[in-house]
């Protein structure tokens, strides 16, 4: 005879499992990356960043195609710098640590590096975080339907600009005229650019340093939406640009 | 250290899909914004494309209602994502058809409320978290002693009509080589028992001769009982495109349910009362000299019997007592006699009353009389509910009196072979019914019960009985995906899995066994039907060593003559078997009698069916007449349906029909609470007002908790051959709500398992 009980323990349901499961899973996480330096903590502190990051290089994956997507990756150098102090022993390490379960870790965290290792993925955010700042939906189109008469033109420009922003030459992004003087582009594609860059140099000046959290946690609104869908947008072109080299 | 490592993969795992997640977010505001349409579809394609990489797809067979649907499933190890078409010869039944239930509502497999790990209750009666090990000992030490005391006889199990043709098998073969019980039933107890009595009685085999195809080829459908549309969705639209090609479509129904809007001719019936109409038609059709005379003498015997005995149900009688009049029955008499091949269907409208064979059998007089049985586009047509009632519940024999294949236990000779197969001694005396188990308990003649998959604190009729009963259990074990209603008594309750994540088979309504294939890992720690048992079996003195379900078939087909030609192999490389298939090189049986039929002299053994009323018949106390069912988003105790957000929204509350006379006779309109009271209990839901129901009649849906519609059902006057209760009518008086309308505010109940 039993009388009827309506409790039940929640760990004993899917629920509750996966409850339990994110929280040892993340206390698993951090303890392994505690035995391995700061660093890396301090990476897996910001979880949330994890998540972003890895978005944002879903979303750049699916929006390019395999050309592009070489570029993206092949074109990077130094990886180890690129992130927060992370260094490839310490990848290296921490794919140790987690044993048999390595595959899936470092593929996770691959992902992040992949961004981190391309210097252009970090200014490209902070370019569309910048931008959405300082345009409207309208404005965005605007620049779109430029890009598909100035495509190259821009390309060249955006080339330049990422070349200053890695060699940290920032301030002189500020100066447009000298920038665009060197270029043949109309009157639209130079104010669209000009916008553009006023926005990056900005952005730089005012919230040094931006950061892949700070730009991505800006991307939640309609407008930051389109502004990366312009830097993306600027990707492809710059893809189609390379093909184009090539053959 | 390992668990850990499970613990940081899965993690990271979860952390990559939230990224999914977000993404599908931003790339629709990026492709608004940013990309042309071309651009668009071809970057969703890749998308697509890659993603499905990714993706675990199967095609399997549905389990929702049992018209046997086959699909793909794709998921991610987590959830199920989607339901698409498979190939099409892997799905006779549906085509690229599905409905609302099969296409969208999985999200009860993840659930947080689905039992991931075992339950077990603590010296205060309270349930705690247990291993696997731990409530397995339990369970064997508590069936064990029981058996030990009282003898096998005293336990009984329900075996779960959900759940594999080999889960299945094993369920009664467990009930009687381990336990040492013919006390194994199921669900078609409560719903089709009395079609299989009534069809096997007159023509051998209970269940559908029709194949699915036959819907679109008949010349006319009779339908009864049947609320198509909503139950069967997918067969209803079959029926639906032969109507349009011209079929004739009688509909006999006291609702007027959706499919009588595209019927020929729909004639109200008063609940309670099918024999009457049919044997009504039948009497039209031998005085008119319209019946098949040919067929009737090579292929019957029984005629002059049931001429006698229809003669009593003169058109004026049928109409006094049914309200159908007479020219709506000369009509459909003339109708069906005029088709060169009817399909007769129905549901559970005429086999659920407490005399639901003999309608049954009345049916099939009419069908063997105007010759429509084994030839294309005619039979009969039962649409069985559950998904694997018909193979489960019925063709794997976890039934009092069968074995599998509908092997009598009362037969010396087989029971001698199953007693050798299974090595241990079988009793030649029937069980008890799912139905009598309830009654019996009363007596202490069972003091334990096993309860897979089956929500019977709902599913019962009269539920408040089966409270009692399932209280005063000395033992009850409840394996199922969730603490259901009836799992609330339970001393142990072990985690099940659902049919996507294990393999098997499933056989429909029209007798095909189709493939069931696993598409996710279980959940938690919940583990398949099958392995539970052998573990149990095993605790339990046995030596059960199946390392898959094929292995499990392979026995059954050796046991089984029904099933002697079906294997996972073929099941899977033909894409369905239809059963009789009765070895290896026979092809399967796609349309039943077309020689002869399964009984000793090959001929149809017609059955003469008298006068039958309703036990409850409405009086000045409880003048009103209700009658229970379903609605097309809503699957039977809710269990699985109530757990789908997107349902919910849809159908989340309980609700009675009730004819707009009747409602101003009360003063209450759509939306405002009544109270309905039988002789058993009362509930309290909202009006809804429509002339769908007659003046007298009340109609409740079956699937919601809190005011559970088997409160005012009767859980005594059972089918004398079937032992059916009869859902289908009750007497009761309805009355506005008196109480605090707040109290009674929440009607979207928890809900639960359930009947065909």
């Amino acid at each position: 005879m039993a009388e009827p009980q309506e409790r039940y323990p929640e760990s004993a349901t899917h629920g509750g499992r996966e409850q339990t499961t994110d929280e040892d899973g993340e206390a698993a996480l951090r303890e392994a990356l505690a035995a391995h330096g700061s660093d890396i903590a301090d990476i897996v502190e910001r979880t949330d960043e994890l998540d972003d990051a890895l978005t944002t290089a879903i979303l750049i994956a699916a929006a390019a195609d395999e050309d592009e997507l070489d570029h993206i990756t092949a074109s990077t150098t130094n990886l180890v710098e690129a992130v927060d102090g992370l260094s490839t022993e310490d990848a290296a390490a921490l794919a140790t640590a987690v044993g048999e379960n390595a595959d899936d870790l470092s593929a996770s965290l691959d992902s992040v590096l992949e961004l981190q290792r391309e210097g252009q993925l970090d200014d490209l955010v902070t370019v569309a975080a910048a931008f959405s700042e300082s345009l409207s939906p309208a404005e965005v189109e605007e620049l779109s339907t430029m890009l598909e008469s100035n495509g190259t033109e821009i390309v060249e420009a955006m080339d330049l600009i990422l070349e200053l922003q890695r060699e940290g030459h920032l301030e002189s992004l500020v100066d447009l005229a000298k920038t665009l003087s060197t270029l043949e582009i109309d009157e639209d594609a130079a104010r669209g650019l000009n916008d553009l860059l006023g926005a990056v140099g900005e952005a730089r000046r005012e919230s040094e340093p931006v950061g892949l959290l700070g730009a991505l946690r800006r991307l939640g609104g309609r407008d930051a939406r389109a502004g990366l869908g312009f830097v993306i947008t600027v990707l492809k072109a710059q893809g189609r640009r390379l093909r184009n080299d090539d053959s | 250290m390992s668990d850990d490592l499970d613990g940081v993969a899965g993690y990271m795992q979860r952390a990559k899909q939230q990224a999914l997640k977000n993404v599908e977010h931003v790339a629709e505001g990026v492709a608004a914004e940013t990309l042309p349409e071309g651009k668009l579809f071809e970057i969703a394609q890749s998308i697509g494309d890659k993603r499905l990489e990714e993706l675990n797809v199967e095609d399997t067979t549905c389990g929702y209602c049992a018209v046997g649907c086959r699909f793909d499933l794709y998921s991610d190890g987590e959830e199920i994502l989607a339901a698409r078409p498979t190939a099409e010869e892997d799905a006779p039944v549906n085509g690229i058809s599905t409905c609302v239930k099969g296409k969208f509502s999985y999200d009860f497999v993840n659930s947080d409320d689905r039992l991931t790990s075992p339950l077990v209750r603590d010296e205060n009666g309270a349930f705690r978290e247990a291993t696997w090990d731990e409530a397995l000992s339990r369970v064997a030490e508590g069936l064990g002693a029981i058996k030990d005391e009282h003898g096998g006889e005293a336990l009984s199990v329900i075996a779960s009509s959900k759940a594999t043709n080999e889960d299945n098998y094993l369920m009664g073969k467990f009930a009687r080589q381990v336990l040492g019980t013919n006390s194994v039933d199921n669900c078609n107890r409560l719903c089709h028992s009395s079609t299989v009595a009534g069809l096997a009685r007159t023509y051998g085999y209970g269940a559908a001769s029709i194949t699915t195809e036959d819907l679109e080829l008949a010349d006319c459908i009779l339908l009864t009982g049947s609320n198509t549309t909503e139950a069967h969705p997918v067969l209803a639209t079959r029926i639906k495109q032969n109507v349009r090609d011209g079929a004739d479509l009688l509909v006999f129904d006291p609702r007027e349910v959706q499919i009588a809007e595209y019927a020929t001719q729909y004639s109200r019936v008063k609940p309670g009362y099918d024999a009457v109409w049919i044997n009504g038609i039948t009497r039209y059709i031998v005085n008119n000299d319209l019946h098949d005379e040919s067929f009737v003498a090579e292929r019957t015997t029984g005629f002059e019997d049931v001429k006698e005995a229809v003669q009593e149900f003169t058109p004026e009688r049928v109409e006094e007592v049914t309200g159908v009049p007479p020219e709506e029955i000369a009509a459909a008499a003339e109708t069906v006699a005029a088709a060169d091949a009817c399909v007769f269907g129905w549901t559970l409208g005429l086999t659920e009353h407490s005399h639901g064979t003999e309608n049954v059998m009345a049916m099939a007089n009419l069908a063997a009389i105007t010759g429509n049985l084994g030839k294309p586009g005619a039979g009969v047509s039962p649409f069985r509910g559950q998904n694997n009632v018909q193979g489960g519940g019925g063709d794997m024999g976890p039934l009092p009196d069968n074995f599998p294949g509908y092997q009598d236990i009362a037969d010396d000779e087989i029971r001698a072979k199953f007693e050798d197969a299974w090595d241990c001694d079988i009793s030649p005396e029937y069980g008890y019914y799912t139905t009598q188990m309830f009654l019996a308990a009363d007596d202490d003649d069972v003091r334990g019960m096993y309860i897979i998959g089956e929500n019977a604190a709902l599913s019962e009729p009269g539920v408040n009985h089966a409270e009692d009963v399932l209280r005063d259990l000395e033992f009850l074990v409840v394996q199922d995906l969730f603490v259901n209603e009836t799992a609330q008594y339970a001393d142990v309750v072990l985690p099940a899995c659902s049919f996507v994540e294990k393999t098997g088979t499933f056989t429909n309504t029209d007798r095909t066994v189709q493939m069931v294939k696993q598409v996710m890992e279980p959940k938690g720690d919940s583990r398949p039907d099958w392995k539970i048992l052998q573990d149990l079996a095993n605790r339990m003195g046995r030596e059960w060593d199946y390392d898959s379900s094929a292995e499990i078939m392979e026995e059954v087909s050796s046991l089984t003559p029904l099933y002697g030609g079906v294997s996972h192999e073929r099941v899977d490389g033909e894409g369905g078997l239809q059963w009789p298939c009765w070895d290896e090189d026979h092809p399967g049986t796609e349309r039943l009698y077309t020689e002869a039929f399964n009984t000793e002299n090959g001929k149809a053994d017609l059955q003469a069916v008298g006068y039958s009323e309703p036990a409850e018949i409405p009086d000045e106390r409880y003048p009103f007449t209700l009658t229970t069912g379903r609605v097309l988003y809503q699957y039977h105790t809710g269990t699985m349906t109530n757990r789908e957000a997107g349902i919910r929204q849809y159908s989340p509350n309980n609700f009675v029909e009730i004819h707009p006379e009747t409602a101003a006779e009360l003063g209450v309109e759509s939306g405002e609470l009544v109270t309905i009271e039988s002789r058993n209990g009362e509930i309290a839901v909202p009006a809804q007002v429509t002339d769908r129901v007659g003046p007298e009649n009340l109609f409740v849906p079956i699937h919601f908790a809190d005011s559970a519609v088997n409160r005012l059902t009767d859980e005594e006057h059972l089918d004398p051959a079937a032992a059916t209760p009869e859902f289908k009518v009750s007497a009761v008086r309805v009355r506005p709500y008196e109480g605090k309308a707040e109290t009674m505010a929440s009607f979207d109940g928890e809900v639960a398992g359930g009947a065909d």
